[in-house]
């Protein structure tokens, strides 16, 4: 049963979504669909760097 | 002269079995208004030949003897047509509302009423009025076409119609088969199907619903009619099976459920054989509908078609067997197995004329509310829809948004065959929009922009704050007292020492140190340097220190030498306390609002702590809200008792520091009591305090019998962390004397500390509200309500609360998975933003405020109940006695630990009068205290093992005899003390045959309702042995405490001598209208008479009406009406009218109420004793006089019998107290006299028999005594009594009270028993009748069959011998002070009875 998508929204931060469902506005998919304990497994992966992107790198 | 009995059917067997429990409002009725010349002796003539015509309107119900009822058709039935005379519209519409209101008796035909009201001689409203059991919607129209076919001369059929006992006989030669398949649909078609639907009302279920009701009325445009219609036509579906749809739909959002059951009756005239045949041929049929995986409408409304094909199917099967069929616990608080009832009604084009006469609809008072809702659609040349609602649990707004969001949904059936259910826009701005974010206080919706301006940290705002006033003090401690200028100096020498480590990083640097000045120093010195601060407690296990270190990536920890003790296993730097010295200028970084702040750890539902990590943007963003809300400046001092390591303690750092108050540090918050915080607080200037709920609930108890002292400083209380109960917040407006305000604080770590708040200023009236709401969100979040599937719910649904906006956290450290399922894309706010799911269910009230309703994994199901135990643990703490309690789920029952010294059937019985019957526990154990952990929570492991099963055998005789009883009847093989009548398989049925079984058994007369309600067998026995009255575990007095909220103004040493205004209750009464005219004649005040109404004008109209009616008459000018509902919160008014009258009146005079011989007590509680709370609140509120009419009968108690009552008694034993009148009113009347004990101006006013006046004779021909009298005058005979009877006429008790309420002086109470009693003998002389025993009269009496004017008090008549059993009343002080006045009450002698006699004689004949 996959009804569910891993998305990523312009800060880089990770979340799931009903798949078949419009995104939300901001959100894009991340490349991976699955049930939710498969999806949220992946971000485990995926997601390394979990500051917002706008707060990473140096001073 | 009857022909034989027969059976009824399944249906209407059901509608006895409601009579015999005491519900009323089974009637079928309606009015029509006859414009044009009309004979009522025709008419009368034409109603009797329906009777003839139509065998259901000449049968009664009778007991065939073993507790099952028979129908017995009588050969003749006369139908008595009631003709009134009115003044008016609003007159005629009291009349008919009032003759609707009026019960059947199910043992005398006609079981119909027929009504004519004149309002001009060609001008008439026509009111039919049926009982349910002879009768459905169907018959009335037949009953109606045919009356006016008579009367238009067109003649309707002469024959008999079919007799209703055909399909009587039709339905018993049913084939066996088919009714077995039925059931065998029905039981798996309601298998687990949820015994209530959980829709948010606006009050909690009461634990018997009232049957108060009343009706929305809406259409739809004729472009949604006609697309209904086509959509109908076009996918070959009924309009029935659309509306279901929609409702279906609009019911699941509302409750956030995807099982719903719906009600809807079904014809069971199939075929025409009984096409014109007057009967009950209605079955309720449940449909239940299943929007599971969030079905397209065109979808749903496929299920729907199929669900109604399907019960039309096997809609034989009798309603009572479906529902035992279904396996679900009767409850009496609901229906069982559906609450919302669908009626669809196909109009044949209404009859608009018969013969000279046009006809009009009539529209009457909303019918007594048998469900939550009903839904009536009418489909004709519109399509009309009704929503009546239990005005129990609906507000009229909250009826008109869901009719509105009814409408909605009905555009999306017959428009969006393709839109999921979840998708119906019930948020579309039409109505309340609430649906998407919650409003903030003050605005519409959006949080207002950011200030404009560059962006500066908490800490540069602290540091701005040390360069403006360095000398100003920042962290004050017992010992110690930091100023901001060395504040900021010691913070920068530690960030100096930390700029190795954030040179090209914003690393996490843990503080493993107290609340202090090195503790606050150290957490700047790490903001300073651009770091993320971790606090830690120093005291907890070095282990446990290092893995939060290690887990957050810490590179460093901050803390005192050798404290914490070793941290092996962190490799990381340890670095001292801050120092005083800084090197200026070095190490200081502006963060940037994306850098983390903080990382806190929470301990998680799975025990894992998770490391919140907290922007710099986010802390900013909550600092600036929190200054602004409570308004935090350099003035302030605020005592902060939470260690750093909670995230509370970030809302008392930040908001104070940056805006250049002190924090006060308390050496031992442990050590924290009432009198220490009276005395710390005092000592150090604090003008503000954050607590813990549970700390400040100490404090509220410590501090309730000495309140805080007259100059204390403290102008700002902050709690959170747990709900906060209304009577603590009341209890601190009153310990703070008002000079206080509580702002309840809501949030998770997650969401930064706080995001809602709820201010309670210290006069606030926290009105019915059961807890301090959780209010609106800061200017920088956005709340929004979701179901499950993620969609707004309808303004006031229950749904999830989720939060967002500028103080959400970024996540948990080192947990992107939890992080991603717990943070979720907010597809309605800017784009990308996120929303964190809290798991808090809550709701948006009417106010906007939002209303915390317990947490979502900890509700659990019971029997098809959704409970939440916090719902139940709230009810037990309101008992008086109760200090604390957990609730806790046991299997399927719920069981009730209670820090109390009560016995569990008295928290049994308090429950049963507060919550419906599957939230009563059905386990008490009482405790000496609720174990708790160190944040508050319930300690479950602590809690004592659960009691043994409770599984005793009978104990008593009473209680051996009963179970062998329920053995027999129900079939069971085993019955114990704690079974419960229905969940050992009875049903409302066997509930009549039980109560047959121990009249013969036992020779005990119980009522139906015994069986109903008592919780368990031995509770039964309990009713048996009390022969049958209330059980004797009614507390009175746990009835009688005075609101919390009551505030009480001191007397005025020298009360106004003038009396400008008197509120007064009850005026449409009896002595009501007396009191007015009294009142209008000994004073000249204003007389604002409160009654329900639909206008004031309406209002006063019903009141001049009384008064007419009784040959009373009022100056212009004098009498004010005032809509207003005596069961009502404040009258029913709002808050500003309410007080507003509370502060015009001088005098209150509260003389309504339900007077009734038969209802039950909790009956009558909302009138009578509601009622009493609302003119206390009043009187407490404006500080006027409070006059109470109460009554003799509280003295009518064992406690009193054969004793001497003077004023001076005070009827403090209620034991005995037969009637459910004087239960309330002896409750009533010892409420007004604890609010005299607390200070309050209240008169006690007790009458007895109020009789007719004493110079017309004109009385009340509907009480007890002028109906007897009636009925000795209709026998000639009298019966010999042994009692003396004692009539105080109206007019006399009318002037004492108002005489007594002119005085302002006037004070304690008054008894108006006329001493000068009359005998039996005396009143047969006075008649010339004869004295009969009391056996002889009886029967004679009840030989007048519908004539007896006695029926009403049937009753009495089976008494064997009625037996004194008042007290001695002396009313000597009552005597003397109206004497003085020239008021003697006039002897109750043979002149005064052939007054009343002679004037009921009049009534009668007319």
């Amino acid at each position: 049963m996959s009804d569910v998508l891993v998305v990523v929204n312009h800060e880089e931060q990770y979340s799931i979504w009903p798949a078949g469902r419009e995104l939300p506005p901001g959100w894009r998919a991340g490349g991976f669909t699955g049930t939710r304990e498969e999806c949220l497994a992946h971000i485990e992966t995926v997601w390394t760097d979990m500051r917002p992107l706008s707060a990473r790198g140096g001073r | 002269m009857t022909a034989p009995g027969f059976p009824l059917t399944p249906a209407q067997e059901r509608l006895w079995f409601l009579h015999e429990a005491g519900a009323s409002g089974y009637q079928v009725r309606d009015g029509h208004r006859l414009r044009g010349p009309l004979d009522p002796g025709r008419l009368a003539a034409a109603l009797n030949r329906l009777a003839a015509r139509h065998e259901a309107l000449r049968t009664r119900l009778a007991d065939g003897g073993d507790g099952r009822p028979v129908q017995i058709v009588d050969d003749e039935a006369r139908v008595d047509l009631e003709v009134a005379e009115v003044s008016g519209e609003a007159e005629a519409r009291a009349v008919c509302d009032a003759f609707v209101a009026r019960p059947f008796d199910l043992g005398r035909a006609p079981l119909l009423r027929a009504l004519l009201v004149r309002l001009a001689p060609d001008d008439h409203v026509l009111v039919l009025c049926l009982h349910h059991a002879v009768c459905d919607g169907r018959s009335l129209q037949i009953l109606f076409a045919e009356l006016y076919a008579t009367l238009a001369g067109t003649d309707g059929p002469e024959a008999p119609a079919v007799p209703f006992s055909a399909y009587v006989a039709k339905l018993g030669q049913a084939g066996p088969q088919r009714a077995g398949a039925s059931r065998d649909y029905w039981r798996s078609r309601l298998a687990g199907a949820p015994s209530l639907l959980g829709l948010p009302t606006d009050r909690p279920r009461p634990a018997a619903p009232s049957g108060r009701g009343a009706r929305h009325r809406w259409t739809l445009s004729p472009q949604l009619r006609d697309a209904l219609l086509e959509r109908a036509r076009d996918t070959r579906t009924t309009v029935f099976s659309m509306v279901l749809a929609a409702l279906g739909a609009t019911l699941g959002r509302y409750a956030d459920q995807r099982d719903v059951v719906v009600g809807s009756p079904m014809d069971g005239r199939a075929g025409r054989e009984f096409g014109q045949t007057v009967g009950m041929f209605a079955n309720t049929v449940a449909l239940r509908l299943d929007l599971g995986g969030d079905p397209t409408m065109a979808d749903l409304l496929r299920r729907c078609r199929r669900t109604v094909a399907e019960a039309i199917m096997h809609g034989t099967t009798p309603f009572d067997e479906v529902v035992e069929l279904a396996g679900g616990r009767r409850d009496l608080s609901h229906n069982p197995l559906f609450q919302v009832m669908l009626v669809m009604d196909h109009l044949e084009s209404p009859r608009r004329t018969a013969g000279d006469l046009l006809i009009e609809q009539w529209d009457l008072a909303a019918p007594e509310a048998r469900f939550d809702l009903t839904l009536f659609v009418t489909v004709g040349d519109e399509v009309e829809l009704y929503l009546d609602y239990a005005t129990d649990l609906f507000d009229a707004e909250t009826a008109a948004a869901l009719a509105g969001h009814l409408t909605v949904a009905i555009e999306a059936v017959a428009g969006d065959p393709g839109l999921p259910v979840s998708g119906v826009p019930f948020d579309d701005g039409t109505t309340r929009t609430r649906g998407s974010d919650v409003p903030h206080e003050g605005t519409g919706g959006a949080a207002p922009p950011a200030a404009s301006g560059t962006w500066e940290s908490v800490a540069d705002q602290v540091v701005r704050r040390a360069r403006q006033s360095p000398d100003r003090p920042a962290v004050v401690t017992e010992g110690e007292c930091l100023p901001y200028g060395d504040l900021v100096s010691r913070a920068r020498e530690l960030a100096a020492r930390l700029e190795p480590f954030t040179r090209d990083a914003r690393p996490v640097v843990g503080v493993a140190l107290p609340a202090g000045p090195d503790g606050i120093a150290a957490i700047l010195g790490v903001l300073l340097a651009g770091a993320a601060y971790l606090p830690l407690d120093p005291a907890h296990p070095p282990a446990r220190i290092a893995g939060l270190l290690r887990r957050a990536g810490a590179v460093a920890v901050v803390a005192r030498p050798g404290e914490p003790a070793g941290l092996d296993g962190f490799d990381g730097a340890r670095l001292a306390v801050p120092g005083p010295a800084a090197p200026p200028g070095r190490g200081v970084a502006a963060p940037r609002p994306g850098d983390p702040a903080y990382v806190i750890f929470t301990s998680g539902s799975t025990g894992t702590p998770k490391g919140v990590t907290v922007s710099h943007g986010a802390v900013a963003e909550f600092s600036r809200s929190f200054v602004d809300v409570h308004g935090f400046g350099p003035r302030h001092r605020v005592l902060m008792l939470p260690p750093l390591t909670f995230d509370a303690s970030v809302g008392d750092l930040f908001p104070v520091l940056t805006s250049g108050g002190a924090l006060i540090i308390h050496p031992e918050p442990a050590r924290l009591d009432g009198a220490e915080l009276v005395r710390f607080c005092a000592e150090h200037g604090v003008t503000a305090v954050d607590a813990p709920v549970a700390l400040w609930r100490r404090w509220v108890a410590d501090l309730a019998a000495t309140g805080v002292p007259e100059h204390w400083p403290v102008e700002i209380m902050m709690v959170g962390g747990e709900e906060v109960p209304v009577e603590d917040a009341r209890a601190w407006q009153r310990v703070t004397r008002g000079r206080c305000a509580l702002f309840n604080h809501y949030g998770p770590t997650e969401a930064t500390v706080c995001a809602t708040v709820h201010r309670v200023d210290g006069t606030d009236d926290l009105g019915d509200l059961g807890r301090v709401p959780i209010g609106t969100p800061l200017p920088h979040v956005r709340a929004r309500v979701l179901d499950r599937s993620g969609h707004a719910v309808p303004a006031g649904g229950v749904g999830e609360l989720h939060l967002g906006g500028a103080g959400l956290a970024d996540g948990y450290a080192g947990e992107p998975a939890l992080t991603a399922a717990a943070f979720v894309p907010d597809p309605d706010g800017p784009p990308g933003a996120r929303l964190y799911r809290t798991g808090d269910l809550a709701r948006v009230r009417p106010g906007g405020s939002v209303e915390f309703l317990g947490r979502r994994d900890r509700q659990v199901k019971i029997r098809g109940h959704r409970i939440e135990p916090a719902e139940v643990e709230h009810a037990v703490r309101a008992h008086p006695a109760v200090t604390d309690c957990a609730v806790v789920v046991s299997g399927d029952h719920l069981v009730a630990y209670a820090a109390t010294d009560l016995t569990p059937a008295a928290l049994r019985a308090f429950l049963r009068e507060r919550l419906p019957g599957y939230l009563v526990p059905s386990a008490f154990v009482p405790v000496a205290a609720i174990p708790r952990t160190a944040h508050g929570k319930v300690d479950q492991a602590a809690l004592p093992p659960l009691p043994g099963p409770e599984g005793e055998s009978p104990a008593t005789a009473t209680e051996a005899a009963l179970a062998a009883v329920w053995r027999r009847v129900i079939g069971v093989p085993d019955v114990r003390r704690s079974d419960n009548f229905f969940e050992v398989g009875g049903h409302s049925l066997l509930a009549g045959r039980v109560v047959a079984e121990i009249r013969r058994e036992l020779g005990a007369d119980v009522p139906l309702r015994a069986i109903l309600e008592t919780a368990d067998l031995a509770e039964l026995a309990a009713a048996v042995d009390h022969g049958g009255a209330e059980p004797e575990h009614l507390d009175l007095a746990s009835l009688a405490v005075l609101p919390s909220d009551l505030t009480v103004r001191p007397r005025p040493a020298r009360p106004a001598r003038r009396t400008r205004a008197i509120l007064l209750t009850g005026a449409t009464g009896f002595l009501g209208a007396h009191l007015v005219g009294e009142l209008l004649a000994r004073t000249d005040a204003e007389i604002i008479c409160l009654v329900r109404a639909s206008g004031e004008r309406q209002a006063e109209e019903r009141v001049l009406g009384n008064l007419r009616a009784y040959g009373l008459d009022a100056p212009p000018g004098r009498v004010r009406g005032l809509p207003g509902d005596l069961t009502a919160a404040r009258f029913g008014l709002d808050r500003e009218r309410f007080a507003e009258l509370a502060g015009a009146v001088d005098v209150i005079c509260h003389n309504g109420g339900q007077v009734n011989f038969y209802e039950s007590l909790h009956r009558m509680l909302p009138v009578n004793v509601g009622g009493t709370v609302e003119a206390l609140r009043a009187a407490g509120l404006g500080g006027a006089r409070l006059h109470f009419v109460s009554t003799l009968g509280v003295f009518l108690g064992s406690a009193h019998r054969g004793r001497v009552v003077t004023e001076t008694t005070a009827p403090d034993d209620p034991a005995g107290l037969e009637t459910g009148y004087d239960q309330s009113k002896w409750v009533a009347d010892r409420l007004t006299r604890l609010a005299r004990d607390e200070g309050m101006a209240v008169v006690v006013h007790r009458p007895a028999r109020v009789s007719g006046h004493s110079e017309t004779g004109a009385g009340n021909p509907d009480d007890y005594f002028a109906r007897l009298l009636a009925t000795c005058v209709r026998l000639n005979m009298v019966p010999d009594l042994p009692l003396e009877e004692d009539l105080a006429p109206v007019d006399h008790v009318a002037a004492g009270i108002a005489h007594l309420i002119a005085d302002p002086d006037t004070a304690g109470d008054f008894h108006y028993f006329n001493g000068a009693t009359i005998s039996y003998r005396e009143i047969a002389e006075a008649l010339g009748a004869d004295l009969v025993p009391w056996d002889t009269w009886r029967a004679h009496a009840a030989g007048l069959g519908a004539d007896n004017p006695m029926a009403p008090f049937a009753s009495v008549l089976d008494v064997p011998a009625p037996q004194p059993r008042r007290p001695v009343f002396d009313c000597g002080r009552t005597e003397r002070a109206l004497a003085r006045a020239g008021l003697v009450c006039p002897p109750a002698d043979g002149a005064l009875i052939r007054r009343y006699a002679g004037r009921l004689a009049e009534v009668v004949h007319a």
